[in-house]
């Protein structure tokens, strides 16, 4: 049986082949500093195709910014071996500090600490800028050919929802069980996999470059998604808090909007599987329903007092769900279809 | 002092618990220390001593001393091995370069044992890449370098010894920093609510910069969990399910309070009145919440939280639909507020 390989594989096969074409690169050429080539394949071989884009424009755009103001720098900074290496430390200090939070900024500095390097260790000038800068982009151009053509990582977009949608859709059948009160941890798995998701959503973004989806409509998808997740999470926590003061009618009333809400899941993920779907059912007319009972028995709305109208709270939560499910099914079906 | 402060919030808010910041500031105080031995040496030395202890002071997470004594020795003759091997290939462009492709495979390879995000495997790579650019003339300088990398790796575990991540210890400051948050979050609502009540006006919504900093430190707490050891797992798991019930909770009070500050005239002065009185207690109370280092609730009074709902009268003046399930959204969230705190007070007595 054959066996998958593992991600780690495939970028260290990557990394691999990356390093060779840049050495060749660099040989054929006869390029000075052609080392900055391999340097640069290197560092940009990472987990994703989308991580990997975002990286080289960061990567290019502040070797360039980067360059260019760590230049004036040492133009302007009186010759001091000892204010260099004082700011040499400031910048790796910067480059430690802000590499793993702000990718961007971190590579600023880090161009930065080499131009200063460089200017310890010999001298520094406008030729060596340029190569840097143009070895650089080589570098990230390499890096890019080969993670998208050889064994390339790229996020299964409708892959990464489905799954989502999935877990949503177990959380929604299981709210009405007797073991529902198990549920109450599955809102803290579900938070944190949106989590995960809007983390790497920048990355996902660069995919999206060459994709039907544009980045707008998957930021908006996204936030929809979040206030799905919102509104599942308040679901489960105030049924375990309104559970006993449902009658069975409310009970039955709420299963029937949960066996819409799974139907509705469904079709959102065949429409990512791009398989056509008529539509999604409405939810109830929470407000319609909620007006005729004020007006039939108002004095027991005046106080709120009786916990029994969380059925209404609930029945709300499962009209706004359904409501966001339906705004990702446009988007999606308007993209596919 | 205020100033001071204020930079502080700015950089927890990025970087919770200082982490970053405090691993730049080691890597600098090691490297400045390998340099102030270095003093006497010649350049390529001192260069070489500051690159292995820069290199070195990043990857090792372990929080044991042992552990820690374990990846230190581990990566430094690992980093030395790549070196030499550097130092053997450099003359030669044909194996140089065949030696960067296959360290680049292994390299990337070994993150498959849980060096996914760790910075240690990249370095590893690039100190056999520098071994192969140092500019050397001739044998007789090849001792410098490697001198100047074992001060170097020296300083760096001297740092990584004597300055150590406590990740339980930012877990609980991360926990602590959570409560105020929200406690300030909840009285940012009720100045809120009082203001606008009796004025029109532009509005603005600040609670979403409060909800976004309860995520943060949720995130970051979040991962160092996972880095922490097996012992006091249920208790730091309990905080973060309850601690993600209380965001939820806060986030449908936020979605309540938006509606009722665009029409502030649908609620009468005493629900008003009685809003304010219940954000005011939660903040109190949750102000006066804390985690100890045990992971344990400690700091306020149990009683409390059942006495805050029952006396209390939701008066609705013109009930229509909207209104009504603002006003449930406010019972519903203050409820699940008590509840939950209700939840991790509990857990001590069962504990």
């Amino acid at each position: 049986m054959k066996m998958p390989l593992r991600n780690t594989t495939k970028m260290g096969l990557q990394a691999c082949l990356a390093i060779i074409l840049a050495e060749c690169v660099s040989f054929y050429f006869q390029f000075e500093h052609g080392y900055w080539i391999a340097l640069t394949s290197m560092a940009l071989i990472t987990q994703t195709w989308g991580e990997s884009l975002k990286r080289s424009f960061e990567r290019v755009g502040m070797t360039i910014l980067g360059g260019c103001v760590g230049t004036m720098l040492y133009f302007l900074c009186p010759v001091n071996q000892e204010l260099i290496v004082i700011l040499l430390l400031v910048f790796i200090f910067f480059t430690v500090f802000l590499l793993p939070i702000y990718h961007l900024l971190g590579v600023f500095f880090l161009t930065c600490f080499v131009v200063f390097l460089f200017a310890l260790m010999g001298d520094w000038n406008f030729y060596l800028l340029k190569a840097r800068i143009l070895d650089t982009a080589i570098g990230a151009f390499i890096a890019l050919l080969v993670a998208r053509f050889l064994f390339p990582l790229k996020t299964n977009i409708a892959e990464l929802f489905i799954h989502y949608f999935y877990k949503i859709d177990a959380a929604v059948n299981g709210l009405l069980d007797e073991e529902s009160h198990k549920l109450y941890q599955v809102h803290y798995y579900l938070a944190a996999d949106f989590q995960k998701i809007r983390t790497d959503a920048l990355a996902i973004r660069y995919e999206l470059l060459f994709h039907r989806l544009n980045a707008q409509d998957f930021n908006t998808m996204l936030n929809h998604i979040e206030l799905c997740t919102y509104f599942i999470g308040y679901l489960i926590d105030a049924y375990r808090w309104l559970a006993d003061y449902l009658t069975i009618e409310d009970k039955r009333l709420l299963q029937a909007v949960a066996s819409t809400t799974s139907h509705n899941i469904h079709a959102l993920v065949l429409v990512l599987e791009k398989k056509q779907q008529a539509g999604i059912l409405p939810a109830t007319d929470v407000m319609t329903l909620l007006e005729n009972e004020i007006k039939a028995f108002p004095k027991r709305f005046a106080t709120l007092e009786n916990n029994a109208l969380g059925f209404y709270n609930l029945m709300y939560f499962f009209a706004q769900l359904n409501l966001n499910l339906g705004a990702v099914f446009s988007i999606l079906n308007k993209k596919y279809f | 002092m205020r100033m001071l402060k204020f930079v502080g919030n700015k950089i927890w808010a990025i970087d919770p618990g200082y982490l970053h910041l405090k691993q730049g500031i080691k890597t600098i105080l090691a490297i400045a220390l390998s340099l102030w031995f270095m003093r006497h040496q010649a350049p390529i030395t001192q260069v070489m001593a500051s690159i292995a202890c820069g290199f070195s002071m990043q990857g090792v997470v372990a929080h044991t001393v042992y552990q820690r004594l374990r990846h230190i020795v581990l990566f430094d003759a690992v980093f030395f091995s790549v070196f030499i091997l550097g130092l053997m290939v450099r003359d030669s462009t044909l194996w140089s370069g065949l030696v960067l492709a296959l360290l680049g495979f292994v390299v990337n390879y070994i993150r498959r044992f849980g060096l996914e995000r760790s910075m240690a495997p990249m370095m590893v790579w690039m100190l056999c890449f520098l071994s192969i650019l140092l500019p050397m003339t001739n044998n007789q300088t090849i001792w410098q370098p490697i001198y100047g990398m074992v001060i170097g790796f020296g300083c760096s575990a001297f740092m990584l010894l004597i300055w150590p991540d406590n990740y339980a210890r930012l877990f609980v400051e991360n926990a602590n920093r959570f409560l105020q948050t929200f406690a300030a979050g909840l009285e940012a609502m009720r100045r809120a609510l009082i203001i606008h009540s009796s004025t029109e006006g532009a509005l603005s919504f600040p609670f979403e910069k409060t909800q976004a900093t309860l995520r943060r430190l949720m995130e970051s707490n979040v991962v160092l969990h996972h880095k922490l050891e097996a012992f006091s797992q249920a208790r730091r798991h309990h905080i973060l399910i309850e601690y993600y019930a209380l965001m939820n909770a806060f986030s449908l009070l936020n979605d309540a309070m938006q509606r009722l500050l665009l029409e502030p005239q649908v609620a009468s002065r005493s629900l008003v009145l009685l809003l304010a009185r219940s954000y005011k207690q939660y903040a109190r109370e949750f102000l006066a919440l804390r985690v100890g280092l045990d992971y344990a609730f400690i700091g306020t009074q149990k009683r409390n939280f059942l006495t805050y709902s029952s006396q209390d009268k939701w008066q609705v003046n013109r009930p229509s639909a909207p209104v009504i399930i603002m006003m449930l959204n406010f019972k519903l969230g203050f409820n699940l507020l008590r509840q939950h705190t209700w939840e991790c007070l509990r857990y001590e007595d069962a504990a």
